[in-house]
């Protein structure tokens, strides 16, 4: 079995090949970012295991710069001829096309080197050892009996991963987790629920079991509480969002608008906005990439190279940070940020990792009390629509939603929809929860009271 | 280099021990995109490799690999074997496969393949450019304008053990146009997209560029000063994008026989009239009425011949959509719905081209029945459930008053229960457009799909504002 530190050394090796195949001109700039993949999985259909799969793939993206020009390409094979001839078609590529000085890559900084986020007892894990935890996902969704699955399904990930480029810049991280999902509805002799799924995501084999629980007695919660629905009452007034809808709603909408690229071209709703008031006070919005516990979203360096950091991105509700790249950092005459998003297969985008969207409060508001604080009207947890962060409209189908009654759960609500503009409701907002809640995708929100959404029922 | 790749593949096939599946796979692909006057794509893609699936012992497993020299396949083939060895000692319900007449072998090329790899890519660039600039300048209240077109290349080999030997390339075109409109604090977007299975003229089988142009500005402005909808149970004209996204969300994936089998709303409903009489639905793997459907596809992924699979015939509920095991299953043929997105993913049911076929109406006659509704277009995200409630959104929906056709409303989001807003459908224009070739369906996989159908009249729930 190989070490993390045999795969590096090879990603870096081929990539070496292709930077210096591009540097045979001057004139040009070129960076590489290779992955190498290791996945291992086991999929549970209805009600038996229906497939085990393994993938191991290697992947180079390579950016080059000619004279200001841009050309990209990427490629899944590891021989050395194929690379050269990669790195020599992206240089053609960029021929093609038109000059930009904002087309960068990273500069050198003393900040580089190797980071890891990895369990070794995970690189070892057999299929057996998946039977086994699959077993568990599906053993723990059905200890509620009125549970149908759909799919329920493992995976085992090592994922290596480089960037380096012509300024002699590189960076280099190895990384372990294991994810698993379970789809399925609510049933009973005379009805079947809406579908929802959840799950998690572990570095570590140490916390596999005890997460698997936790997230599977989330998933029989929503689903038994989604059984016996009935359209919510038309009205238009305060929502209480569920962390799965804050993060839905609110958290793309703050990655659109915070996003340095969107900014520069004039279609933020925030554009010229930092420092100012673009939400209620009572809200903070951070970015938390070095969070290891949170693997999915763990980033020590961005898609460039650039090292990440925690950002504050809406601080008591006004704009903080905006996220830039080097293309959009040089637009608009500042640093790269470590926003970069994307990974070999695309070139450099802007985006957040591992959200955290919070309150700030002055005492401690428990879910309950939120509640309470609704009083009567609708709980949203998911929502399946859409919204526009452009407009900010927003508009679409609650699910696994609820009704409250003075406070108090009354019944699950089907054939609803819901609707609003998202800036007005960032400025609505009544109340936020204190309790920090994990989403399937590892962002964290609380519970959330905000006004101003229509609410029509079948 | 094809003819080497299927030597081999039949020559490894041949030592099998198990019923085996072999997928080679060589996709390449191309994007550009101008934003505001700047390259941001100048993209080229290539990946290749081989799927093995075995079935052992009643068992699946599955293996992939970039590695195609012989010794890197035989790898693959032994660890989809152990794998399906070990999951049978855990498998309760063991696999079988139907047999099928319709194993496809020889070479299945689908036209526009060679026209548009040789079409020089500083051609498609100029004219990605050329629009882009023009859609920028079409309207004063124009902030930015993205053009980006995308072309994809698929080469597969597919073998069986038991027979199937196909080679099949075809390649998509895809061109999207998004216009941002700014007016003060208000933002809008207006957007236009198309994706074919052919050349670069099928993009504009239905309309020329200009037209692409002006209907992505004329939504970014109207929307700057559109009110919001007012919610509720409305009557309303679907038109063939909306068609389409409802025959593919609403009912296609609740007729997938894996779902079907997982308990969704169509598990019960077989020979049952579940839609008005007015409608017919379809999926298939040829592009019906014109050349260029988004989902065309000549052989699926178990290298099954693609058909034509009538789901609802005249408001009645005839036949599911399957794979080879699923038609085991519920004994009846395999209707070619196999899909897997690339080499490393194993086949799953999936649709193809799916519609409503036409009727008898014309549009106007359709409006003019109307007093207070919408007429709906500009398919946003959609979704369905099990129990056939779906959602999707629509961002070009004007009011109709009247009889007559009004102004623009904000972008809405559309829900109802499949089966019972089949049930409303009370008029089917004689049109037929495919409108949804741009984009993918998701399932755990992406697939390309297209869909479309006529003009339809139904009853829907319209999410709007309340007072």
């Amino acid at each position: 079995m190989k070490t993390p530190q045999d795969v590096i050394t090879e990603l870096m090796k081929n990539s070496e090949i292709m930077l210096n195949e591009c540097e045979t001109t001057a004139g040009v700039n070129s960076e590489v970012f290779a992955q190498h993949i290791i996945e291992s999985s086991v999929v549970f259909e209805g009600t038996d295991f229906s497939v085990s799969k393994s993938n191991t793939t290697s992947i180079y993206g390579i950016r080059t710069i000619v004279d200001g020009k841009l050309g990209f390409m990427t490629t899944n094979s590891n021989e050395s001829s194929v690379l050269r001839e990669i790195a020599s078609e992206t240089k053609q590529l960029a021929s093609l096309s038109v000059p930009s000085e904002h087309h960068r890559i990273a500069e050198k900084t003393e900040r580089m080197g190797y980071s890891e986020n990895f369990d070794p007892a995970l690189q070892t894990l057999s299929p057996a050892d998946l039977y086994h935890y699959l077993q568990l996902v599906v053993d723990e969704a059905f200890k509620e009996k009125k549970i149908a699955l759909d799919r329920a399904e493992i995976s085992c990930v090592l994922q290596f991963w480089t960037m380096s480029n012509s300024n002699g810049f590189s960076q280099q991280a190895a990384a372990t987790n294991c994810s698993w999902y379970a789809m399925g509805m609510g049933k009973t002799e005379t009805e079947v629920t809406s579908f929802d799924y959840d799950g998690g995501c572990v570095w570590n084999k140490a916390n596999l079991e005890s997460e698997i629980i936790k997230t599977m007695a989330r998933f029989r919660q929503s689903l038994t509480g989604s059984l016996s629905p009935r359209p919510a009452k038309d009205y238009k007034g305060a929502v209480l969002l569920h962390p799965v809808a804050v993060v839905d709603i609110l958290g793309h909408a703050v990655e659109f608008n915070a996003n340095g690229k969107n900014h520069v071209d004039g279609i933020s709703s925030w554009k010229n906005q930092v420092g100012e008031q673009v939400a209620s006070e009572l809200l903070t919005i951070r970015e938390t990439p070095l969070n290891k516990e949170r693997p999915a979203g763990w980033n020590p360096f961005d898609r460039e190279g650039i090292s990440t950091a925690n950002h504050e991105i809406i601080k008591e509700g006004r704009l903080n940070f905006i996220g830039h790249n080097c293309f959009s950092a040089h637009q608009s005459g500042t640093k790269p940020t470590g926003n970069a998003s994307g990974d070999a297969s695309s070139l450099p985008q802007i985006g957040f990792s591992n959200l955290v969207i919070e309150g700030v409060n002055n005492q401690e508001v428990s879910d309950a009390m939120i509640g309470r604080e609704l009083g009567t009207g609708l709980v949203l947890k998911r929502f399946s629509g859409n919204s526009d962060p452009i407009s900010g409209q927003f508009s679409g189908v609650v699910k696994n939603s609820w009704w409250l009654q003075n406070g108090e759960r009354s019944h699950a609500v089907d054939e609803t929809m819901v609707s609003g503009n998202l800036f007005e409701t960032l400025q609505q907002i009544q109340a936020v929860g204190s309790n920090l809640h994990t989403t399937i995708g590892g962002a964290q929100a609380p519970y959330i009271l905000i006004d101003g959404i229509s609410v029509t029922g079948g | 280099m094809d003819t080497a790749i299927r030597d081999r593949l039949r020559q490894i096939l041949s030592g099998a021990a198990h019923w085996t599946e072999m997928r080679y796979h060589n996709r390449r692909s191309r994007s550009l995109g101008v934003r505001k006057g700047e390259v941001d794509e100048m993209n080229s893609k290539h990946y290749e490799g081989v799927g093995i699936r075995v079935l052992a012992r009643g068992s699946w497993g599955f293996a992939s690999t970039s590695d195609l020299s012989k010794d890197g396949l035989e790898k693959a083939l032994r660890d989809a074997e152990q794998l399906a060895q070990a999951l049978s000692e855990r498998k309760k319900h063991k696999i079988q496969l139907a047999t099928t007449s319709q194993l496809a072998k020889g070479d299945f090329f689908v036209s526009g393949y060679d026209d548009l790899f040789t079409m020089p890519l500083e051609e498609k660039f100029d004219f990605v450019r050329n629009a882009e600039e023009k859609l920028s300048q079409e309207a004063q209240k124009i902030e930015a304008a993205i053009c980006r077109y995308s072309e994809v290349f698929e080469n597969k080999i597919i073998l069986t053990s038991d027979g199937a030997d196909c080679h099949i390339k075809l390649a998509r075109p895809e061109l999207r146009l998004i216009a941002f409109g700014a007016d003060g604090s208000r933002h809008s977007k207006g957007m236009e997209t198309v994706g074919v299975t052919g050349n670069w003229d099928c993009l504009f089988h239905d309309k020329p560029m200009e037209s692409f142009i002006a209907g992505a500005a004329e939504e970014a402005v109207a929307m700057l000063k559109a009110p919001e909808g007012e919610g509720g149970k409305k009557t309303v004209i679907l038109a063939p994008a909306m068609v389409g996204l409802l025959s593919h969300e609403a009912i296609g994936h609740t007729v997938e026989a894996d779902f079907v089998k997982s308990g969704s709303v169509a598990a019960e409903k077989m020979n049952q009239m579940v839609a008005s009489s007015l409608v017919t639905l379809c999926d298939s793997g040829h592009s019906e009425y014109y050349d260029g459907a988004g989902g065309e596809l000549p052989v699926d992924d178990e290298g099954v011949l693609c058909q034509k699979t009538t789901i609802i015939q005249e408001g009645k509920l005839i036949s599911y959509l399957h794979n080879r095991e699923s038609a085991a299953e519920y004994g009846v043929t395999p209707t070619g719905n196999a899909r897997a997105w690339v080499f490393s993913d194993e086949p799953l049911i999936r649709m193809r081209n799916t519609y409503i076929e036409p009727g008898n109406d014309t549009l106007e006659e359709m409006i003019a029945g109307i007093d207070n509704g919408y007429y709906i277009d500009g398919p946003g995200g959609g979704q369905a459930d099990a129990t056939g409630e779906f959602m999707f959104g629509a961002s070009k929906v004007r009011q109709i008053q009247n009889g007559k056709l009004g102004d623009y409303v904000q972008e809405l989001t559309v829900s109802g229960k499949a089966f019972d807003v089949l049930q409303s459908v009370d008029a089917v224009s004689q049109d037929f457009k495919w409108d949804l070739g741009a984009g993918h369906c998701g399932k755990g996989q992406l697939a390309k799909v297209d869909a479309g159908g006529p003009y339809i009249r139904c009853q829907l729930l319209v999410g709007g504002s309340q007072s």
